[in-house]
């Protein structure tokens, strides 16, 4: 069970310089947190606390992070991002 | 202490900066390495700040690349600003940059290098040599996370040299006692706290409002937050009309396709699949510079041909370029328009419009980084207590557009300049007065009103209205009809917001309350933009008027000040400075800007 105050945290700590990370991270975590374990949302913690510029690495898949919850958590979130583009074409924050 | 229901705790420094990207956290270095008390406040992160995003460097005439002059550095500036840049801020930011530059290495920026082991310098769109004649090479980078190095760098360093740094604190208001800042009011997130901080001077290094349009490569946090608080203590700010636009922004999502992909024979289409540039620019096409790409595809939206449900947005083609090509000379837009935009782009176009880049508006100053206002003579007049730097300051260095590579060198000469100004300031003995509670109570206030706020319309959607209305109404198609219409539709959103309704009435982790108080922000400062931007009857830089298409220097070579003033903007004037301070470099006389 997650309390309002950690996931307010979460939300605002997705909130990040790069715009680029914005887009994947804020609508994610602001519609599918209902939908993660507990797993996921200690995968998701220890993402946010990486640098902007390794994030954008693991997303555009320049590499591969070595924490495999984390690995997992990017892929859904990736999917999640196009499944949603595609449903509700030319939405965005 | 207890007022009203909140917990005030409070603080005295020497020093506080607002604000914790490239400017903020340079002043703070130079601030707590001289040993003042410094205290830095930020919303987010300091490595999170939006200067992480800056990956194209910094411009400074080293000349380690072949020959290069500061004095051609300022001209290019000048001539990049269309004479709207101030030149004795403009020669002391050119002058002042390879000192500045040389001290980021000393503190660890790990610059790239010639085989030789100096600062490798790339050539940049503007940057020229002997005045317009030959293409400089002027910009230093740290391979393509030069931003991030310098925010990783300043962080570490201040925290060295024992700044004191507040994070996930937001900061409120300013402290105002008649006409001089004593300090500023903060909301400390996690505890729900109101921290008051009284200090000798508060710097603010807030960073730009891209926010505050519907389509922007800012990120999420750039609110302009120090921006409104300068208006809210009823001062102006300076040339807000003028905002850059970047022609490719993927639609809905704001990340840039890079310009390099119609230099490679990418090219546009509307709705009806025409290669509309063709009309535009016969030369040139799809090649055209900025701002004529920019302001095509906005009247192709404008006439009802652009795509999509709400016809609002351009297709950019590389299908035809074939995935060899694609992959060697476009590395990267594969995946970022696979990511960013859903797109094959060997098989779909690329949704884009013009999207906002960078404010060249923002808190007037000196090149020391002090605030400025205007008696009712038309003079400056120095607020005491109160600097700006960064893309939240006017100075004016970039006066009606920016060069590339020369954002990350204002933060840094300026952050740089500011902390030795304030220094200076402290040795001559100002003094931080006691606050008086009386001066908090207008930001507890508004606090309490808008945590309250108790009406039918949801803070996303007030902002969905205002960001659209921008992008409508002020963007890079501007005529009196146009911003008009703007002045209206903002003035329509401004009154939603009276309506509008915050659901948690929490003080810790209320995100919900914190984008209703930078939704405050961002309305005051669309508020001033398209008002100054309606009353500005010329074409200057970024700022392009259909109806009044060429620049008028006889009336109109002078910086708007723009002021919230009850309900309504009141707009005043502010010569250019044409004198550039020093005998060492001569005043670049207006002429055509044509490269």
């Amino acid at each position: 069970m997650i309390t309002a105050a950690r996931l307010a945290r979460l939300k605002w700590r997705a909130r990040r310089g790069a715009r680029e990370l914005d887009s994947l991270l804020l609508t994610f975590v602001e519609e599918q947190w209902q939908n993660l374990d507990d797993v996921a949302l200690g995968a998701l913690e220890r993402l946010l606390e990486e640098q902007d510029p390794v994030l954008l690495d693991w997303f555009l898949q320049r590499q591969l992070p070595a924490d495999a919850a984390i690995r997992q958590l990017i892929d859904q979130i990736l999917k999640y991002t196009c499944r949603r583009r595609q449903g509700v074409a030319g939405v965005g924050r | 202490m207890n007022v009203s229901g909140y917990t005030i705790v409070d603080h005295a420094y020497d020093v506080v900066v607002v604000g914790a990207g490239g400017a903020g956290l340079r002043a703070c270095l130079g601030l707590a390495e001289a040993g003042l008390r410094t205290a830095c406040i930020s919303k987010v992160f300091p490595t999170r700040s939006h200067t992480v995003a800056a990956q194209g460097g910094m411009s400074a005439a080293l000349g380690n690349m072949g020959e290069d002059d500061w004095r051609w550095h300022m001209y290019d500036t000048v001539k990049g600003s269309d004479w709207l840049g101030d030149q004795d801020s403009i020669a002391y930011m050119c002058r002042e940059a390879p000192a500045a530059v040389i001290e980021l290495e000393h503190y660890g920026v790990p610059f790239s290098r010639t085989e030789e082991g100096r600062i490798y310098q790339r050539a940049f769109g503007g940057m020229t040599t002997h005045y317009g004649q030959g293409q400089a090479q002027r910009t230093c980078a740290a391979a393509d996370r030069t931003g991030h190095a310098i925010l990783h760098t300043l962080y570490q360093q201040s925290l060295r040299h024992q700044a004191d740094f507040f994070i996930e604190y937001f900061a409120l208001d300013l402290v105002m006692s008649g006409s001089e800042c004593q300090g500023v009011v903060a909301w400390c997130l996690d505890t729900g706290e109101i921290h008051v901080f009284s200090a000798k001077v508060v710097i603010l290094a807030t960073g730009g409002y891209g926010r505050a349009y519907f389509s922007a490569t800012s990120a999420h946090t750039c609110t302009g937050d120090g921006n409104a608080m300068v208006l809210r203590a009823g001062l102006p700010l300076q040339d807000m009309e003028f905002v850059q636009f970047h022609p490719t922004g993927i639609y809905g999502s704001g990340c840039l396709i890079t310009e390099g992909a119609r230099g490679e024979g990418g090219f546009l289409t509307n709705r009806d699949g025409e290669r509309f540039m063709e009309r535009y620019a016969p030369n040139a096409k799809d090649l055209a510079s900025r701002d004529v790409v920019s302001r095509s595809m906005t009247m192709e939206i404008r006439a009802g041909r652009g795509l999509g449900s709400e016809r609002d947005h351009i297709n950019l083609h590389l299908e035809h370029l074939g995935a060899e090509v694609l992959a060697e000379r476009l590395p990267g837009i594969s995946e970022t328009a696979k990511v960013f935009a859903g797109v094959d782009v060997t098989r779909q176009p690329i949704p884009v419009l013009p999207t906002v880049h960078y404010n060249m508006g923002g808190i007037p100053t000196n090149y020391h980084g002090e605030c400025l206002e205007q008696h009712g003579d038309g003079c400056d007049r120095i607020v005491p207590g109160l600097m700006a730097i960064g893309e939240a300051a006017c100075v004016s260095v970039h006066g009606a557009n920016r060069l590339g590579s020369n954002s990350l060198l204002d933060l840094i000469v300026f952050g740089r300049a500011a902390a030795q100004r304030a220094c200076e300031l402290l040795a001559e003995g100002a003094v931080s007065s006691e606050i008086n509670r009386a001066d908090i109570e207008p930001a507890l206030s508004r606090l309490d009103r808008l945590r309250h706020a108790d009406g039918g319309s949801s803070t996303a959607s007030i902002r969905l209205e205002m960001q659209r209305t921008m992008q409508d109404n002020c963007a890079v198609f501007r005529t009196r009809e146009v911003l008009d219409q703007g002045v209206a539709g903002i003035s329509a959103v401004q009154q939603r917001f009276t309506d509008v309704c915050t659901r948690d009435r929490t003080l810790v982790w209320n995100t919900d309350l914190l984008e209703t108080l930078e939704l405050d922000n961002l309305l005051g400062q669309a508020r001033v933009t398209v008002e100054a931007a309606r009353q500005r009857e010329e074409s200057r830089g970024a700022h392009a008027r259909e109806d009044f298409p060429e620049r008028d220097d006889e009336n109109w070579l002078k910086h708007t000040l723009a002021y919230l003033d009850g309900d309504g903007v009141r707009l005043a004037y502010r010569a250019v400075t044409l004198e550039t301070g020093t005998t060492e470099v001569d005043s670049v006389p207006p002429k055509a800007r044509v490269y």
